[in-house]
């Protein structure tokens, strides 16, 4: 493997784990504040509900009495498809009005318990009641005395927002990977030219050590780098000399002594 | 043969590369984006300005029907105002005629941009009477989108460290120590030695190379190991005037396996280093708060005190293990101890992660501690023996570095996180990389006997009170070394995390806040210890760091109520930075030139005893900051150790004016 293909897949690395940092923050970023603008517009549409009901608690009227809510909770419906279900809630958690698809929720309870135990106040911000399949919300109906007559639970669908998030989160993936691939490329190609130079030098010194013999004095080295490669290869045809001396003064030693010929020492 | 100046060049050459594509990459991706959630987004903030108008329309219909005229809503304004100020979405609320002139508005610029909706009738009794208008702020998702942007600069800060602490790793592995190697084997061979071989032979260009050297080298080895053995088989027949010689050519290649020319190379130890720091340091900038979350009583210990038992325990027993660990390094060899090291640290991440009360997470904490200490050590140890005596304080700083710029990856990225996570998963995710550390470490890591340059030195009570009894140390000891980490850790690592929490900032915020510390350090660490150097005066740059490091832990306190506040801890964060940057090379500088008047052995064991004593100050830090906030608050509690440190840096100076005027006999 080239040496700039090796450092390439390094700086690559890094790159890419900064882009994909990056891409699952925005995408974060995204869902939180997409779910918020979701969340708000149905907070409008849960607080003029609000507004209706406490405006007939302030003329004295019970909940169940007002059957101008049933036919707003009906419009509402309506008009926002993505409304699961709207139902006003007693404060012993009996039903009084609903639409669409009311279904037992555990976090109900648990949610008014807390409503109960906080107390309500002008300022009270919803309860959050969602759950894995939808988005909820619970607000507290407050008469004039601030004592809690109700709740209103509205519950919208999440599969659009999940689809729209699911949307960006592959578009998101797309430009990642392109932006990944382009630099891939762009680096293996600048950081190849980049080393070009040190890649050719190091590919010199194999061939200068590789160089066949020549007699000392035949050639004149090029530069500083030829000469020291050739006092290297100087320095090992010297030892070569004195291992053969050695090997050939054991052979004869061999003969001397021995009748069978010992085994020679091989290039 | 190569320049090892060029090749560091190179390096910078390919780290600057590599910043520049980064750049681009992020750029690309952050533009891109943000035109995809302007797609999704704004078809969206215009169906809520339907809903809003709507509603507004309503209201104005009921008033109508009251008998109010179009002309003469007079409370408009102000209720559109507030309708505005309800909905950022919202830009601008306006009411118009039949023919579509404005009569009512909320206040603003008429004539700026904006995004008007479809429409609302308004009527009396079905009579339309006008219309409502609701426009969207066009620049709305930009705006929200604005607040990720620190986040986006901290990605590029780290991603620049990180560039540079990989590329130079890389950069040596590849290039600079292959290269030193062959340089030091062509050098041999011109003296006409071949005793030594490269161990590693690359599939790359170098590799080549090397591959052609180690098999000239090996050849020749080997054609002399079999000369040897002839020699050896003629036994009383032995022509005596060949032992000359093949003495020679045992001088010049040796019979024994071949090994590396050069000792275990440094830079290996770097990266597996670097990602054991980083998953440690994750959980800088939320881990008292995580502590705070899992309170429970504790039997006879405060809330507050409670609440710091896992810095501060983790702090001690660091302390009190490192001298162990030491022993422990020179009898099984640093590569062992470090992987040995990794597992309670991974053991103690992991079960951190699922802690569900204080007490489990105290003792995961000591775990991980543990792991820290021979973890640490054993990494000292192999740079010690790696580094030999010739490269030392290269050794040093690579460790330094590996933890200062984990420190500041660490912290910013652990804070992100911690925020988008959640504190169980960030620890979860710092096992992870501990566990790529191991892995990093069993590629890299050559095992070395035991040898004689190791880290550890085997204290004992004798080296405390030798230390203890001479005046020079005394001083360093309390009046500097104490304060500097006293501060460190119950500044900067408890006492930040909880105040900036207290004012509602993120832990993404809280860790791009600590961040600026470690950016500091890093920028100025080298500059002032050289300064230090060249001015010769250690003293002067150890008091006036304790009292700038003093002075700055006010800011806090004198900041609290002002607008931005993130920024001014921020501001505080650099400024002790900068004091720490003077002040904690000169204190090292001082300690040597204090522990030279002791020799040998004994040098040794002044300093590591030095070091443990310090940790005093670290371990008390969180606790006296936690105790004190319990009783004044936090930003309160900051400005009182820095006057402390402040007053320890005027008694530093002062005792050492006195040490420089009488300069007879000091530390007899």
């Amino acid at each position: 493997m080239r040496l700039s293909f090796k450092i390439a897949i390094y700086m690559v690395g890094i790159i890419a784990s900064a882009v994909i940092l990056l891409t699952y923050l925005t995408n974060a970023k995204f869902r939180s504040l997409q779910e918020e603008v979701e969340r708000s517009r149905f907070l409008v549409l849960a607080l003029d509900v609000k507004a209706t009901a406490e405006r007939g608690l302030a003329l004295g009227l019970a909940l169940e009495q007002m059957n101008n809510l049933a036919e707003i909770l009906e419009r509402l419906h309506e008009e926002h498809p993505e409304i699961l279900s709207l139902q006003i809630v007693s404060d012993r958690g009996d039903s009084l009005h609903h639409v669409g698809e009311t279904r037992a929720h555990t976090g109900l309870d648990s949610a008014l318990d807390r409503l109960r135990l906080i107390g309500v106040r002008d300022s009270q911000p919803p309860v959050d009641i969602s759950d894995g399949a939808t988005f909820g919300m619970m607000l507290p109906l407050v008469n004039a005395f601030d004592q809690m007559a109700g709740v209103l639970v509205l519950r919208y669908d999440r599969a659009p927002s999940l689809a729209a998030a699911r949307d960006v989160t592959f578009d998101q993936l797309k430009i990642a990977g392109l932006a990944l691939l382009l630099t891939a490329v762009i680096a293996l190609i600048l950081t190849s030219l980049y080393l070009h130079r040190l890649s050719r030098g190091f590919a010199r010194m194999a061939r200068l050590l590789e160089q066949p013999d020549e007699r000392p004095g035949q050639h004149k080295p090029a530069d500083v780098l030829e000469g020291r490669f050739a006092k290297f290869r100087a320095q090992v045809h010297a030892l070569e000399a004195k291992v053969a001396k050695v090997d050939a003064a054991l052979l004869q030693a061999d003969r001397n002594g021995h009748e069978r010929p010992p085994p020679t020492i091989s290039r | 043969m190569i320049e090892e100046g060029g090749l560091r060049r190179l390096a910078y050459g390919l780290i600057a590369l590599t910043l520049a594509l980064l750049t681009a990459a992020l750029a690309g991706v952050a533009y891109s984006s943000l035109h995809s959630f302007e797609r999704v987004l704004q078809p969206q903030l215009e169906v809520k300005a339907q809903v809003v108008a709507q509603v507004i329309g309503d209201q104005v219909d009921r008033a109508l029907d009251a008998g109010i005229p179009l002309e003469r809503l007079e409370g408009f304004a102000p209720f559109a105002d507030q309708v505005v100020a309800q909905h950022p979405e919202i830009q601008r609320v306006e009411l118009r005629d039949l023919n579509g002139r404005p009569l009512r508005s909320s206040s603003g610029n008429a004539e700026e941009e904006a995004l008007w909706n479809d429409q609302v009738t308004v009527s009396r009794q079905g009579e339309v009477l006008g219309t409502l208008a609701v426009a969207v702020a066009p620049t709305y998702v930009t705006d929200r989108l604005r607040d990720i942007q620190t986040e986006i600069l901290a990605i590029l800060l780290v991603a620049l460290f990180l560039t540079f602490e990989v590329l130079l790793v890389v950069v040596a592995m590849f290039v600079i120590e292959p290269a030193r190697r062959l340089s030091h084997l062509l050098a041999e061979g011109e003296k006409g030695y071949f005793r030594t071989a490269l161990v590693r032979e690359t599939n790359d260009e170098i590799g080549r190379l090397a591959k052609a050297f180690n098999e000239l080298i090996r050849r020749e080895q080997e054609r002399y190991a079999r000369l040897l053995e002839r020699w050896r088989a003629l036994g009383p027949a032995q022509p005596p005037d060949l032992a000359p010689l093949l003495h020679e050519l045992k001088d010049r290649l040796s019979n024994e396996e071949p090994t590396a020319g050069i000792s275990g190379n440094v830079s290996d130890v770097r990266m597996p280093l670097f990602l054991f720091f980083f998953a440690t340091e994750l959980s800088r900038a939320f881990l008292p708060i995580f502590a705070r979350d899992l309170y429970q009583p504790l039997p006879g210990i405060s809330y507050e005190v409670a609440i710091a038992l896992p810095i501060a325990l983790y702090l001690l027993l660091v302390a009190l293990l490192t001298p162990m660990a030491g022993a422990l390094a020179g009898r099984t060899g640093s590569r062992r101890l470090f992987l040995l090291g990794l597992v309670p640290t991974a053991v103690g991440l992991l079960m951190t992660a699922f802690a569900s009360d204080l007490l489990a997470l105290i003792l995961w904490r000591c775990v991980n501690a543990i792991g820290f200490a021979l973890t640490s050590i054993a990494a000292l140890d192999y740079i010690a023996r790696a580094a030999g005596r010739t490269r030392r304080a290269e050794g040093m700083a690579i460790y330094t570095a590996a933890f200062v710029t984990a420190g500041l990856c660490g912290t910013s990225i652990g804070g992100i996180l911690a925020d988008r996570l959640g504190y169980h998963a960030t620890f979860i995710i710092a096992t992870g990389i501990t566990l790529l550390s191991a892995i990093m470490l069993l590629i890299n890591l050559r095992e070395r006997g035991g040898g004689a340059a190791g880290a550890g030195t085997r204290l004992r009570l004798a080296d405390f009170g030798l230390i203890l009894a001479h005046r020079g140390f005394q001083l360093l000891i309390v009046a500097a070394a104490i304060p500097t980490q006293l501060l460190t850790t119950g500044y900067l690592f408890y006492a930040t995390p909880m105040l900036l929490d207290e004012k509602g900032y993120s832990a993404s915020i809280i860790g791009q806040v600590m961040m600026i510390y470690f950016i500091i350090m890093i920028l100025f660490g080298v500059p002032t210890a050289r300064l230090a150097d060249r001015v010769g005066n250690y003293r002067l740059f150890a008091s006036a760091g304790l009292m700038l490091a003093g002075l700055s832990a006010l800011l806090p306190q004198l900041a609290e109520g002002a607008t931005h506040y993130a920024l001014w801890i921020g501001l505080s964060m650099a400024l002790v930075g900068l004091a720490h940057a003077a002040c904690i090379p000169a204190q090292g500088a001082i300690l040597l030139q204090e522990a030279e008047r002791f020799g040998g052995e004994r040098r040794t064991a002044a300093i590591s005893a030095y070091r443990v004593l310090e940790r005093i100050g670290s371990v008390l830090g969180p606790l006296l900051a936690a105790t004190l906030a319990g009783v004044y608050g936090y930003s309160w509690t900051i400005g009182l150790l820095g006057l402390y440190v402040l007053g320890c840096g005027m008694l530093f100076s002062l005792v050492s004016l006195f040490i420089k005027r009488t300069s007879a006999n000091w530390g007899n």
